[in-house]
């Protein structure tokens, strides 16, 4: 019986040692080298001050090293703490400070930003880069790979933490979302049975580490002995590559944002490439607009379609398999029925449940579910609610804080947020954190952010006062923005406006504003049109 | 056609470019997070107009486009095919 998740690689490098494990940029690593390696760097970790619940953090790019790192962590009794390898100086000093990372793994090209952190922070090790100045205790890769293979046990339990994931708080604060072992692999062994994964599949790893639905690729696929292919950052960018790929390395079950797959579909040169290894193609993050769903499904005859909901809180909650969309047939495709093993309720503003057909909060117990928010208790008190059911006993939900129909048919709808989280290819955007960092701007006076379009045109704009009558340099104030929110938060467009709409009590009017921009845009596109 | 010391200037002028000095003709442009996917369609548009061809979907690839090198020897084979 497996309980803990390096369980899954010392496994496999049992019992099909020689098997690619994990893939990246055409070099494998295989399940039993990849238990040596993990095992190399759990002694490194360890006789560097590791004790069992220790936090490291991986701050890397995508890479086999990024993979040893996760499974050598939690190997050592760690756990691990996913970066954005794109994240600000500042935010990655927050990060360090407010979880107490003490070992830090990452790569001599982020020597500049971890220095700065460090000016604030104070750690035992740095693994990966081995010329920095003023480094105490520096490590290369070389160092870590001179140590012994052999495992070592720490006692490791299922309620032990595994993983901390960080996300965008609204109060411009990122928050850290803890799962244990029992919840990773939990959520690892009800999705590869709900996908009905074998070793003989081959997953693709599209998201990066500090992006949730790294779960999946990574526990799973390790769990039924697959091979993952972990994807390239860059190939985000070019769909005819990113095609050619997946063609390549005939991958047999993908899961992504639908941003990925729309990309695929309209840029991926698909007429040219023969993608019949597709078995099951999952999406996540965001609604799918069914007419790019429909183009899909007719491209890969052979796959089945299905959409994952769940926030990083819970892993997944529901299960939903697509039919095929008809054409012209726009209806929003439903989240699909509570997943096994789970348990979801449809409550109004009192936490009374809804009548069927009504709009209520989607609040859900799982055994996928995380622990809680790491060092906040003024946040944990919100996000659980505790339900009196079985005869008096109280369980926990989980807030998700998304609006949702009470089916008739079974099959739940997602009808957007109860606050101001927005998703952008399948980020967790606050906007009111971008707010304040633009506003945190000397030169600007207020700053307003929303969403324009939908699907693929769905961008991020902010529109802004200033306070004084000289221009502001655009470029000056991305950099500016960029120092407090990651990359993928800042707004793609930044206008400049002489006033704010107002509510009544004096407010910035943001829908407003939202729907005057639209209009302005599609009076903008229908002239260019003509 | 387009050269390097405009291709150069138009990126160090259109993107934000976190390294001293501005950018070098093999940067890697897409590892350092400068240029992202829309960033991807807007210099596409550029080499059209400035170069006067045609970029099709297929070519639109990791290969082309890595470093500004790479850029200028795509468009190059471009107007001289």
């Amino acid at each position: 019986m497996l309980y803990t998740l390096p369980q899954l690689i010392q496994y496999h490098a049992v019992h099909s040692p020689d098997k690619e494990a994990f893939r990246f940029d055409e070099t494998g690593i295989s399940y039993a080298q990849l238990w040596e390696k993990s095992n190399q760097l759990a002694h490194t970790l360890r006789s560097n001050g590791l004790q069992r619940g220790d936090r490291v953090g991986i701050y890397l790019h995508k890479s086999l090293e990024s993979i040893v790192s996760v499974f050598g962590i939690l190997q050592a009794g760690g756990a691990y703490v996913p970066l954005d390898p794109q994240l600000p100086q500042k935010r990655l000093a927050f990060i360090l400070k407010d979880c107490g990372i003490k070992l830090l793994i990452s790569q001599p090209s982020k020597a500049k930003n971890i220095e700065t952190a460090l000016s604030q922070h104070q750690l035992n090790a740095l693994i990966g880069v081995d010329e920095m100045p003023n480094c105490i205790n520096c490590l290369s890769w070389a160092d870590v790979y001179g140590q012994q293979v052999e495992p070592f046990d720490v006692g490791l339990m299922e309620q032990d933490i595994a993983y901390i994931m960080y996300t965008s708080g609204s109060t411009g604060e990122p928050k850290g979302i803890i799962h244990t072992h029992a919840s990773g692999l939990t959520y690892a062994k009800m999705a590869a049975a709900e996908y009905q994964l074998s070793a003989d599949d081959r997953l693709s790893n599209f998201p990066p580490l500090h992006f949730d639905q790294s779960i999946f690729d990574i526990f799973s696929g390790a769990l039924v002995g697959a091979t993952t292919v972990i994807i390239p950052e860059e190939y985000m960018k070019f769909p005819a590559s990113l095609s050619e790929l997946i063609e390549d390395e005939k991958i047999s079950i993908w899961y992504s944002v639908p941003f990925a797959l729309i990309q695929l579909l309209l840029h991926g040169v698909l007429e040219e490439r023969d993608l019949s290894s597709l078995r099951w193609v999952l999406y996540g993050g965001e609604p799918f607009p069914p007419k790019h769903m429909r183009g899909l499904q007719l491209a890969w005859p052979n796959a089945k379609f299905s959409n994952v909901y769940g926030p990083a809180e819970v892993n997944q909650c529901t299960a939903y398999e697509i039919p095929l969309i008809g054409e012209g047939d726009e209806a929003p495709i439903p989240i699909g029925r509570i997943w096994f093993n789970a348990d979801g309720l449809i409550v109004d503003e009192n936490d009374d449940p809804v009548s069927p057909g009504e709009v209520g909060e989607l609040l859900v117990r799982a055994p996928t579910m995380m622990q809680g928010y790491w060092n906040r208790p003024d946040l944990n008190k919100k996000a659980f609610y505790f339900h009196k059911k079985d005869g008096g006993v109280s369980h926990r939900y989980y807030r998700t804080g998304d609006l949702v129909q009470e089916p008739i048919n079974g099959e739940l709808e997602f009808l957007g947020r109860k606050d101001r989280q927005v998703k952008i290819r399948g980020y967790r955007i606050e906007l009111d954190e971008i707010e304040a960092a633009l506003a945190s701007h000397p030169q600007v006076a207020e700053a307003a952010a929303y969403l324009l379009g939908e699907g693929e045109t769905k961008q991020l704009e902010a529109a802004l006062t200033l306070k004084g009558s000289t221009e502001i340099n655009q470029i000056e104030l991305r950099q500016h923005v960029m120092g407090k929110v990651p990359r993928y938060a800042v707004p793609e467009n930044i206008i400049s406006v002489q006033t704010f709409p107002r509510t009544g009590s004096g407010k910035i009017n943001r829908r407003a504003l939202q729907q005057q921009r639209t209009e302005e845009l599609v009076l903008r596109q229908t002239s260019f049109k003509q | 056609m387009i050269d390097k010391a405009t291709l150069t200037n138009y990126i160090n002028s259109n993107f934000v470019i976190d390294k001293e000095g501005g950018l070098a003709p093999d940067d890697n442009l897409l590892l350092s997070g400068i240029i992202d996917s829309l960033g991807v369609m807007q210099l596409v548009a550029y080499l059209q107009s400035e170069s006067d061809i045609k970029v099709e979907p297929r070519e639109i690839t990791l290969k082309n486009f890595k470093t500004v090198n790479s850029i200028i020897g795509f468009v190059e084979r471009k107007v001289t095919a």
